[in-house]
């Protein structure tokens, strides 16, 4: 399936009849996980597009919010409003108020920024980290494979939480250390992929062309493994955005990485679950918002895995 | 299968050497002063103190050899003392450690045997109302955070029905039915991403024997659809499966920190988070060094169980 960076995220919604005669290519996100079917119903593809398609309207609306969320919010996101605090919802207040009489609503959109920004920033550095010691041990092989390999093992030895955990009690409790605690995490993952693709890349045909005519090992690197190994890459890269965000959720749910008044959503989900008695609204709807927006990003990244390649199907 | 495990044990050096590095890195990275932070930032002392502990703890000396006399310690098992209740780590965590073991075994009893059961089944009946339930119970489960799953819960069986409390842990050994109603909720919310991820593994491992040539040999020679289960897909299946569950249930420690915290268990995980909200720090260090321990352990466990189960490494490749 060869496919530019453009076609593909086109490619997981098209229902042309060519995609129907390939059964590997379709088996919607249930699928993932079928190899052979024997027969593929219709009813199947149409549910596995719909999926990628709802996955990339989800993150289309949330990352709106992201955008434009601080500019639409009705009210300010710390703005208290005394004497209605913990409303149900209503005109003025969208979701009701929280224990502070803060409208819920616009705090969730200004939350929406963080979470994003979290998710972004956290891909960046661990796909780049990822990338580069991925890489270099695919290619190099030998020693440098395995000291690379052993250091991505030790920072899988630790719970992704508690090895957040460990690294914001180090650096200090702000939301910059949460930030790169959380891709410090998600850098193993990367390596990993990364790692695994160059090793099969490394063999190939084309490589050793590039080899035979002296091509140097950072252009070799960078031209010619690269770019055969961005599939994979993608597919992680979305699945890590929702990790991220996770992650960011329940360390701020547990107090660490932002700052009180700020509206990350874990912190809202926290502050307000004391309350549920008199009202559900200000901690049920930022945990809401934090699910459909880790939703549409696995779904998404299921949906770029069987456009990009259908051999990743189960990895 | 003994080459294997071997070569296994021996990566085990490695990576706990690693995990102690880290630890003791995070031990010496921590702001601040090391004496103030071994007697607890809130106390006052003087400079001759201050030597007194440097002496005492060694903190004049070379890093490595510091090291050295720490792992030395921990071997021992001693962590270190609780600036708060100035009681010995060791102590401490032994209180709160049958509280975190307890609700992990019960996530994964929860988390794995339904989560099998269902995959098998949806597997089976491919494209069934049940295989759709599973498809969006995945979804859901992978994509929902704990905490959201554990505020719901409590919203609906406490709130609303005031069926189970939302609180007030409970030992098993003073009365192991209000013991049961207090963890099952944590229990359920620490294991749906667990039963999410299984259900998926489960489904895709079994379809895949279920399409393979044996089965279809094992179909022509008549056999009943429960024989061909039981004795040729499930045991083939079951490999993977069980890989998975492993490296699920090992991560499942983890999760243990928020959903303890949620419902005020006295665990490790709570242990943890007041040790950061105390500046507690020896809390924080030794807690993360005997999460992560158990971490690297059970996964040896389930590796070495894989190497027992698959008869492809028996023979000892």
């Amino acid at each position: 399936m060869e496919q530019d960076a453009g076609g593909l995220v086109e490619g997981a919604l098209t229902t042309g009849s060519d995609t129907l005669t390939d059964a590997n290519r379709l088996s919607p996100l249930a699928a993932s996980l079928v190899r052979q079917p024997r027969r593929t119903g219709i009813w199947q593809v149409i549910v596995r597009q719909r999926l990628a398609l709802t996955g990339i309207i989800l993150v289309a609306v949330f990352g709106l919010l992201a955008l434009i969320g601080p500019y639409v919010a009705p009210h300010g996101k710390t703005e208290q409003f005394s004497g209605q605090r913990l409303k149900p919802p209503s005109r003025e207040f969208l979701l009701g108020t929280d224990e502070f009489g803060r409208d819920v609503f616009s705090r969730l959109l200004y939350g929406a920024r963080i979470s994003f920004e979290v998710g972004f920033i956290v891909v960046g550095i661990a796909a780049s980290f990822g990338v580069f010691f991925g890489i270099i041990a695919g290619y190099r092989g030998g020693w440098t494979d395995n000291i690379i390999s052993l250091l991505s093992d030790i920072i899988f030895a630790f719970p992704a939480v508690l090895l957040a955990i460990a690294v914001i009690t180090m650096l200090g409790n702000n939301l910059t250390n949460a930030i790169l605690a959380i891709s410090l995490v998600y850098i193993p993952p990367f390596v990993r992929i990364v790692r695994g693709s160059t090793l099969t890349v490394r063999n190939s045909a084309y490589v050793e062309a590039a080899r035979s005519i002296g091509v140097s090992t950072p252009r070799m690197l960078t031209r010619h493994i690269f770019p055969n190994i961005t599939a994979p890459l993608i597919v992680q890269a979305s699945i890590a955005f929702a990790l991220a965000i996770l992650s960011e959720a329940a360390l701020a749910f547990l107090g660490l990485g932002n700052k009180a008044p700020e509206p990350s959503w874990g912190s809202m989900v926290s502050g307000s679950y004391g309350y549920l008695q008199i009202s559900a609204w200000p901690a049920i709807a930022p945990g809401v918002a934090i699910a459909l927006t880790v939703l549409g990003f696995n779904l998404l990244g299921d949906g770029l895995r069987d456009a990009l390649d259908p051999r990743l199907r189960n990895s | 299968m003994g080459a294997f495990i071997l070569r296994r044990l021996l990566l085990l050096i490695p990576v706990l050497l690693g995990v102690s590095i880290v630890v003791f890195t995070m031990i010496h990275a921590i702001p601040g002063d090391p004496t103030q932070i071994l007697v607890g930032t809130d106390q006052l002392i003087s400079d001759e103190q201050r030597e007194v502990i440097r002496e005492q703890y060694g903190l004049d000396q070379p890093l490595p050899v510091q090291y050295g006399k720490w792992i030395g310690r921990v071997l021992q098992g001693d962590l270190g003392t609780s600036i708060r209740t100035r009681r010995a780590l060791t102590y401490e965590l032994r209180l709160r450690l049958p509280v975190t073991i307890e609700l992990t075994l019960l996530a994964a009893l929860l988390g794995t045997i339904p989560a099998v059961a269902v995959g098998v089944l949806a597997a089976v009946r491919r494209n069934s109302r049940l295989d759709y339930f599973a498809t969006v119970t995945t979804l859901v489960g992978i994509s929902v955070p704990n905490f959201l799953l554990a505020t719901l819960l409590v919203l609906l069986f406490s709130v609303k029905l005031k069926w189970l409390p939302p609180i007030g842990y409970v030992s098993i050994r003073q009365d192991a039915v209000q013991n049961l109603k207090v963890m099952i909720m944590p229990a359920v919310s620490l294991a749906l991403p667990l039963a999410a991820i299984l259900m998926r593994y489960t489904r895709s491992s079994v379809l895949e024997v279920l399409s393979s040539d044996h089965v279809r040999v094992a179909r022509a020679k008549g056999l009943s659809q429960r024989t061909v289960l039981g004795r040729h897909v499930l045991r083939n299946a079951s490999i993977p499966i069980i890989t998975i569950a492993g490296i699920q249930v090992a991560t499942l420690l983890g999760g243990t920190v928020i959903i303890e915290r949620i419902f005020s268990l006295p665990g490790i995980g709570s242990y943890i988070v007041d040790g950061i909200n105390n500046r507690d720090y020896a809390v924080v260090t030794s807690v993360t060094l005997v999460m992560s321990t158990i971490f690297v352990l059970v996964s040896l466990l389930v590796d070495i169980l894989y190497a027992v189960m698959d008869p492809r490494l028996r023979k000892g490749t």
